[in-house]
């Protein structure tokens, strides 16, 4: 057997099968619930090295089934893919450890663990996928897997968020799955590859290849919440702490700009985007979404709202770097990708400590937790100043390649949209930093004394303070070949040299 | 060092200063020290907060002198200027978070001018990061602007000195000195560092640039006889004081070649004396306001007053002399009205000193406590390296002993004579100013005010930037989905399974 061509599925069944065990527990099987989570967690992290280096070195990791005339089953693990599964195993490291601690002693867990695998299982296939068959087939797994988890605690608010998620997503799902049909039906469904596959239609067919753009980016345009399709995300954010991390930072958004990236590049390729004229209408909507994502986030009175409204406006960056279609630019947005889950992830964190401990979901309830909470106040102050794009955060560095990557593609505009974007992002990051640090302490709704050593549970802080310091770390040692900024190069580097 | 150098950030790349950096560098890091001393027996609360500030503060400022790359010069700049928010808000009071928002509202938006002057310079100079390749690279309008303006935020010269009275004022006095000795001038060293010399566009701007020092000299002069805090004068004398320093640099910007060594070393020497001499003025003004003074601590008082109006023996007189002798150098040699205004802004600079030497004996009570000797060794330590410049700066010595030829001795003692019987006379011949014209509040407070009220809303109810209609949008798209989603659904999936025949059958034909 060839060891290789199994890796893939290897890394997409070491959270699956834990998951579908995990269903099968009885709800009192802590141990062995959590053994088989983190079991799963460290295999996965383990497999994921090993392809990691494998890919570095130049490996080639496929996997093939047959599965549709002109479009088998792939899984294929390149440097792009290798990005978003590194990211999602790594945070689903930390989210496993919050959940555990986040969910202590409350009921129905083993269903909610069960879910939370599948979910990851679900992101990391889409991100191996081969094709764009497989891609959708995942996309519309990851749907499925996350509606439970939104639902989770079963009041008339998340059932509601559930459904508004639900015909959102399937929609999306539906009009996706549209466009891949239309160039299923064109060319077969190959594999994906750098300078898409799409060049030899262009003459007769660009009517069509232009219609499946627009319902493939409809489609993705759904979990990416790019402007008029993000009403689900602020819906969505009722979801209990773990799950909304989850969402924000990897599964859902990330899966649609993920996508995003992959028609991009790896399905129409540069030059049939610039032929067809596509680039400056996406480069539009991403700045539109950034900027009213920001604009809406400012008005919102709740903290984990103002975390949603602010992820409609960071995930769109990745889009942003992507339609540039300049490398410099390129890189900006796949790091983006990797650096807005590292940091979103620290706020919702963060935002459920304060909501755990003292019973904090208003903003205004914020006066003087600093005291209280120094340390998740410290991870949300450096998730905060990473998304205004501090320097010494990863957001800089992300700021820094997509608007020089903007001035290099020839989109000078893109630098006024990104510095309003950080006006407004420090607009309303500010004064909440302000109301932690510098307002004596106010009356918290619910203080409660969770740990008798730290401020809070102890599985509830490490999470937010190894992302905090991740944080920093992508920032300040953007050069190590363990950066993500290195590995976005390197994609670039084999994106960009098709030739 | 290299090996660190390449896991950091891309382009990152530090090095010991030389030359004149290495002298910027040197009294940057003594102020520091200095006003750490003095915080140490003088902060007695939220020293948490402080002390996080100050020190992160400090690592911004030493770090953008010794970064030789954008990145590394924007980190430090950046933490330097976010940082010091806290020393402008330590007190907590409401003048002081008045003064903090300003701050911060400034700091931010000249860190965004910042960020887009660097990133453009970067692109024209063929992204190259470190900071001597954009020498090479010319300006443009824009970035020549977003430069001025974001450096010049922090730099604090007339226009846009309005965070700065306000600010200093507020912030303890330690923080306040080394906000005017040493971080004001990170503005003035970015302008330096990143604006490349002979610039044809540059050159062309020269008398507007020529226009902002002398309105800056002025204005803070003037404005500050209208206010009776020792700090806010102090403050007001900083943004005076950064005029001329701004003419150091135009002047080292248009020096013919050869001179242009020289002409850099008095840019540091100025910049050197007046953060000298500031610090150990703003550590005065500190101690006065609640401390009782020894009698050798108006020794050391007075002495910062007489190097601010470059009396002879001081090193205020060397560098004044040394700037009208660039003056002769440089391409301005013809404009025989510079020297006049000079004259005239030497005048401004004594009245100002003699008024803040008259409140500061009004504001002293001998009824206080005494100062701790760990804050009054610091304050000697200024005062002593003020006074001993031209001795440890060899390089300066001419130039000293040519300020005391009789006939310079003439030039700059009698305008600090004709201020001090001017002031006399106003103080006690003189009609008073109009209560109105008195402390005047800048408007800035007022702008800054109505900004927050833009993003800074009280209640779910109320709000400063109203746009329910987005709201309702939503709203009805997340409810017509919800509520109807089997309608789309249905709809598309049919339309899908159409299309796709439609598709099959004509491919197949």
């Amino acid at each position: 057997m060839d060891w290789n061509s199994w890796l893939p599925v290897f890394i997409v069944l070491s959270s699956l099968l834990p998951g579908l065990l995990i269903f099968s527990l009885a709800e009192h099987r802590f141990a062995l619930r959590t053994t088989l989570n983190l079991g799963g967690v460290v295999v996965k992290l383990l497999l994921v090295a090993w392809m990691w280096q494998g890919v570095k070195a130049g490996e080639d990791y496929y996997f093939e089934l047959p599965f549709l005339p002109g479009g088998a089953f792939i899984l294929h693990g390149d440097a792009l893919s290798l990005q978003f599964v590194l990211l999602s195993s790594v945070l689903w490291l930390v989210t496993t450890l919050y959940a555990i601690g986040y969910l202590e002693g409350s009921p129905l867990r083993s269903r909610f663990f069960g879910y939370f695998s599948l979910c990851v299982s679900a992101t990391v296939g889409l991100a191996l996928s081969g094709n764009l068959i497989s891609f959708v087939l995942f996309y519309e797994l990851l749907t499925l897997a996350t509606f439970p988890l939104v639902v989770h605690r079963g009041t008339v608010e998340s059932l509601r968020a559930g459904r508004r998620y639900l015909a959102y997503t399937i929609s999306g799902g539906v009009v996706l799955m549209l466009g891949a049909a239309l160039l299923h039906s064109l060319t077969g469904s190959p594999v994906f590859m750098p300078g898409g596959y799409l060049s030899p239609l262009l003459a007769e067919h660009s009517g069509l290849l232009m219609l499946a753009f627009v319902l493939l980016i409809t489609g993705l345009g759904v979990k990416a919440a790019l402007l008029p399709l993000h009403g689900w995300l602020p819906e969505a954010m009722v979801a209990p702490a773990p799950v909304s991390a989850l969402l924000h930072a990897v599964a859902v958004v990330k899966a649609g700009a993920f996508g995003i990236v992959r028609v991009v590049y790896d399905v129409f390729g540069v030059d049939v985007m610039q032929q067809l004229d596509l680039t400056w209408p996406l480069v539009l909507l991403a700045s539109a979404t950034i900027l009213y994502g920001s604009w809406r986030a400012l008005q919102q009175q709740d903290l984990k709202r103002r975390l949603a409204y602010s992820t409609v406006s960071q995930v769109s960056y990745v889009t942003l770097g992507v339609a540039m279609l300049g490398p410099v630019a390129a890189v900006g947005g796949l790091v983006h990708l990797v650096h807005q889950g590292v940091m979103k992830i620290t706020l919702f964190f963060c935002a459920g400590n304060f909501a755990e401990t003292l019973g904090i979901h208003k903003i205004r309830e914020l006066n003087g937790v600093g005291r209280r909470m120094p340390l998740s106040s410290i991870a949300f102050t450096l998730g905060a100043c990473g998304m205004i794009g501090l320097p010494a955060t990863a957001g800089m560095i992300s700021k820094w390649y997509l608007a020089s990557g903007a001035l290099e593609a020839g989109y000078p505009l893109v630098l006024l949209v990104l510095l309003t974007s950080s006006a407004l992002n420090a607009m309303y990051f500010l004064p909440v930093i302000f109301r932690i640090w510098c307002l004596p302490a106010g009356d918290w709704p619910a203080p409660k004394q969770l740990s008798r050593r730290f401020e809070t549970h102890w599985m509830l802080l490490l999470p937010p303070v190894i992302t905090a310091v991740l944080i920093v770390l992508m920032g300040l040692l953007a050069g190590t070949d363990l950066s993500p900024l290195s590995w976005s190069k390197l994609i670039v580097e084999r994106e960009f040299s098709y030739d | 060092m290299t090996e660190l150098q390449t896991l950091l950030w891309p382009g990152a790349e530090f090095a010991v200063p030389e030359g004149p950096v290495a002298l910027w560098f040197g009294f940057t890091l003594l102020l520091w020290l200095c006003a750490g001393l003095y915080s140490l027996s003088t902060i007695n609360q939220r020293k948490a907060l402080y002390w996080s500030s100050f020190t992160l503060a400090m690592a911004g400022n030493l770090l953008l002198l010794l970064a030789q790359d954008v990145l590394g010069f924007y980190l430090g700049f950046a933490l330097m200027s976010l940082s010091a928010y806290g020393l402008v808000i330590h007190s907590g009071q409401g003048a002081a978070r008045r003064a903090g928002r300003l701050y911060l509202q400034l700091a931010i938006f000249g860190e965004l001018l910042l960020f887009a002057a660097l990133l453009l310079r970067v692109e024209t100079a063929d992204g190259a990061l470190a900071i001597s390749d954009l020498q090479a690279a010319a300006l443009t309008p824009l970035t020549l602007s977003l430069l001025l303006l974001g450096f010049g935020l922090k730099a604090g010269f007339f226009p846009l000195h309005i965070w700065l009275p306000q600010a200093h004022p507020a912030a303890p006095a330690p923080a306040s000195a080394v906000l005017s000795g040493a971080m004001i001038k990170a503005g003035l060293f970015g302008l330096w560092q990143f604006i490349p010399a002979g610039d044809g566009l540059l050159l062309l701007w020269l008398p507007w640039l020529l226009v902002l020092c002398f309105s800056s000299a002025f204005f803070g002069a003037l404005l500050a006889l209208l206010h009776r805090k020792t700090k806010v004068v102090l403050a007001y004398s900083s943004v005076s004081q950064m005029g001329y320093l701004l003419l150091a640099l135009v002047l080292y910007w248009t020096s013919p070649a050869d001179y242009q060594a020289q002409a850099a070393w008095l840019l540091v020497w100025y910049a050197c004396h007046h953060a000298l001499l500031k610090s150990a003025l703003f550590l005065a003004a500190g101690t006065v306001s609640s401390y009782r003074l020894q009698v050798w601590h108006w020794l050391a008082l007075i002495w910062p007053l007489v190097s601010l109006s470059a009396l002879p023996l001081s090193s205020g007189a060397a560098v004044k002399y040394g700037l009208k002798q660039d003056l002769g150098q440089s391409i301005f040699a013809n404009w025989s009205l510079l020297p006049g205004l000079l004259t005239l802004g030497a005048l401004s600079t004594a009245l100002l000193a003699w008024h803040l030497l008259a409140l500061l004996r009004e504001q002293h009570q001998p009824t206080r406590p005494k100062l701790p000797s760990t804050a009054s060794f610091s304050w000697l330590v200024l005062v002593l390296a003020s006074l001993s410049m031209p001795w440890w700066l060899t390089q300066l010595q001419p130039l000293w002993w040519q300020a005391l030829q009789p006939a310079a001795m003439l030039a700059a003692g009698w305008p600090v004579l004709l201020a001090a019987g001017l002031y006399w006379w106003w103080q006690h011949r003189g009609r008073p100013l109009p209560a109105s014209w008195q402390d005047p509040v800048s408007p800035a407070l007022g702008w800054s005010l109505w900004l927050k009220s833009c993003y800074q809303t009280q209640s779910s109810r109320q709000q400063a930037l109203p746009l329910p209609q987005w709201r309702k949008q939503e709203r009805r798209a997340n409810r017509w989905l919800t509520q109807q989603a089997l309608l789309p659904l249905a709809s598309s999936t049919l339309l899908a399974v159409i299309l796709l025949l439609w598709l099959l059958s004509s491919v197949s034909r």
